[in-house]
């Protein structure tokens, strides 16, 4: 009955999850493990939201599980070029949704949504998504792009826009 | 035999998302590739700090390595131990200690006492088989509630499948087996995330009665997420209370403050049907609890 090796659980989740992003997929978000042998690395390619800076871009994004998911959140990390104040120059993404309650490395508000294994990758690429459209300068993850978000939006937008044009070869 | 009985039927699940992936990961994985040809980016502003810079995987194994650590100093849940253990922890402390006079075991857990406890009760008591049936019943209404409370059933599918393929194999099993699959991570966290939901699921429902203890503007959503949906998060008296409302079992636990009482503080939680078992002991612990062995118990031949 338990013939289940390290992972087992979350392999068997990771599988539901795919299945049901992939049938459902919501408008804007394709995600799935990048290889067949190995569902603890994902790549999901978000389209930049419409009425925002980022509209006309498809970004690129790594997410690496660990073997305890869905207890643990997975990290998420852009592999494009990302100007954006919750988005570490590394493309690491600071986002509530990906630290549990307790783990709180930038003093999220604590009404904020926390991982736990109710939420999944489609609830994490929402919430991605809600986060190019409205930025929370709160909790900065790359600084310079949060005081140009705050100070000089004109010039954040145009920044924005030069590293999608950029990134995409234009 | 129990028509509310879902049915993950997990088998036919991971073939057809097996299928999926070989029909669309080649898309994703071509389209990334068109990406990843595109310039590369400048190079991120070089170090401003010197620290060197760890990849993913690398904290992902450290973390691990950390708890890895940290099992093995400590299983999840210990071997039963004489209460004289308990009482070297306290040599110093408040000499009006006396739960050595009620109850002769203790047993350490590092968070799944609860759950634990409840296991070993169905499968040490006396009348075994009613139990096992009241239990199983309970477990599978437990879906029901959950259902109710919104949850999807993919949060809650594969814990609730490990709780229940355990309750069933519980009649052939002897306690190691029981002790082996708690100090099992996987299995022993599964079991105690679906307790969690239970609990939050209870507290969703009754919403209006629990409100009032919630701190000012805090939703009983905002609350769940934050404490009891969360591995790790200490089980604060709402989520016993839940609990035992939810399972119909009462629990009583015990506090250890030294300062407001000559005697150990034992605080009830009791469900709101009769209860079918005696109650389940815990000690509080900053964090977690323990389980405790009430002597009584012993002698009516019910652990």
């Amino acid at each position: 009955m338990y013939s289940k090796g390290i992972g087992a659980t979350a392999l068997k989740r990771l599988m539901t999850e795919y299945r049901e992003i992939t049938v459902h997929a919501p408008e804007g978000i394709t995600a799935a493990p990048i290889s067949e042998s190995n569902f603890f690395e994902w790549e999901a390619l978000i389209e930049g939201p419409a009425d925002t800076p980022y509209e006309g871009g498809v970004f690129v994004a790594l997410l690496t599980f660990p073997k305890d998911y869905p207890l643990s959140p997975p990290v998420m990390k852009f592999t494009c070029p990302m100007y954006h104040p919750n988005i570490y120059q590394d493309g690491t993404v600071c986002i509530s949704i990906l630290h549990a309650p307790g783990d709180d490395p930038n003093m999220y508000e604590s009404s904020s949504e926390r991982w736990s294994p109710v939420q999944s990758i489609e609830k994490i690429l929402l919430s991605v998504l809600s986060m190019l459209a409205e930025p929370n300068d709160e909790s900065g993850a790359n600084i310079d792009a949060s005081k140009m978000w705050r100070t000089d939006r004109k010039q954040f937008d145009a920044i924005v826009r030069r590293t999608i044009q950029h990134s995409l070869g234009l | 035999m129990n028509a509310n009985q879902p049915q993950p039927s997990t088998n036919t699940t991971t073939d057809a998302a097996a299928t999926v992936a070989t029909a669309t990961s080649t898309t994703v994985a071509s389209q990334a590739q068109a990406q990843a040809q595109a310039p590369a980016p400048a190079p991120a502003a070089p170090a401003a700090s010197t620290q060197p810079e760890l990849t993913d995987e690398q904290i992902l194994t450290q973390m691990q390595a950390i708890k890895d650590e940290e099992a093995n100093a400590h299983p999840l849940v210990d071997e039963a131990i004489g209460m004289e253990e308990l009482l070297k922890e306290y040599e110093n402390g408040n000499p009006s200690f006396n739960l050595e006079d009620t109850h002769d075991r203790m047993r350490r857990s590092r968070g799944d006492a609860l759950a634990f406890a409840w296991f070993e009760r169905i499968l040490l008591a006396p009348a075994k088989p009613e139990l096992h049936q009241k239990a199983l019943e309970t477990m599978r209404e437990s879906v029901n509630l959950l259902i109710s409370a919104g949850f999807e059933s993919m949060a809650y599918e594969d814990f609730y499948q490990v709780c229940i393929e355990t309750l069933e194999a519980l009649p052939t099993m002897v306690p190691e087996q029981l002790l082996k699959i708690f100090q099992t991570d996987e299995l022993s966290n599964s079991i105690v995330m679906h307790f969690r939901l239970v609990a939050s699921a209870y507290l969703k429902l009754h919403e209006a009665e629990y409100a009032p203890f919630l701190d000012f503007g805090q939703t009983m959503s905002d609350y769940c997420s934050m404490h009891v949906e969360a591995m790790g998060r200490e089980s604060e008296e709402m989520m016993l209370i839940a609990m035992s409302k939810a399972l119909h079992i009462s629990v009583e636990v015990a506090y250890l403050s030294a300062n407001d009482s000559e005697e150990v503080n034992f605080l009830p939680f009791l469900p709101d049907n009769p209860v079918y078992m005696p109650p389940l002991v815990l000690l509080y612990r900053p964090g977690h609890y323990d389980i405790l062995y009430r002597k009584s118990h012993c002698l009516d031949g019910v652990v």
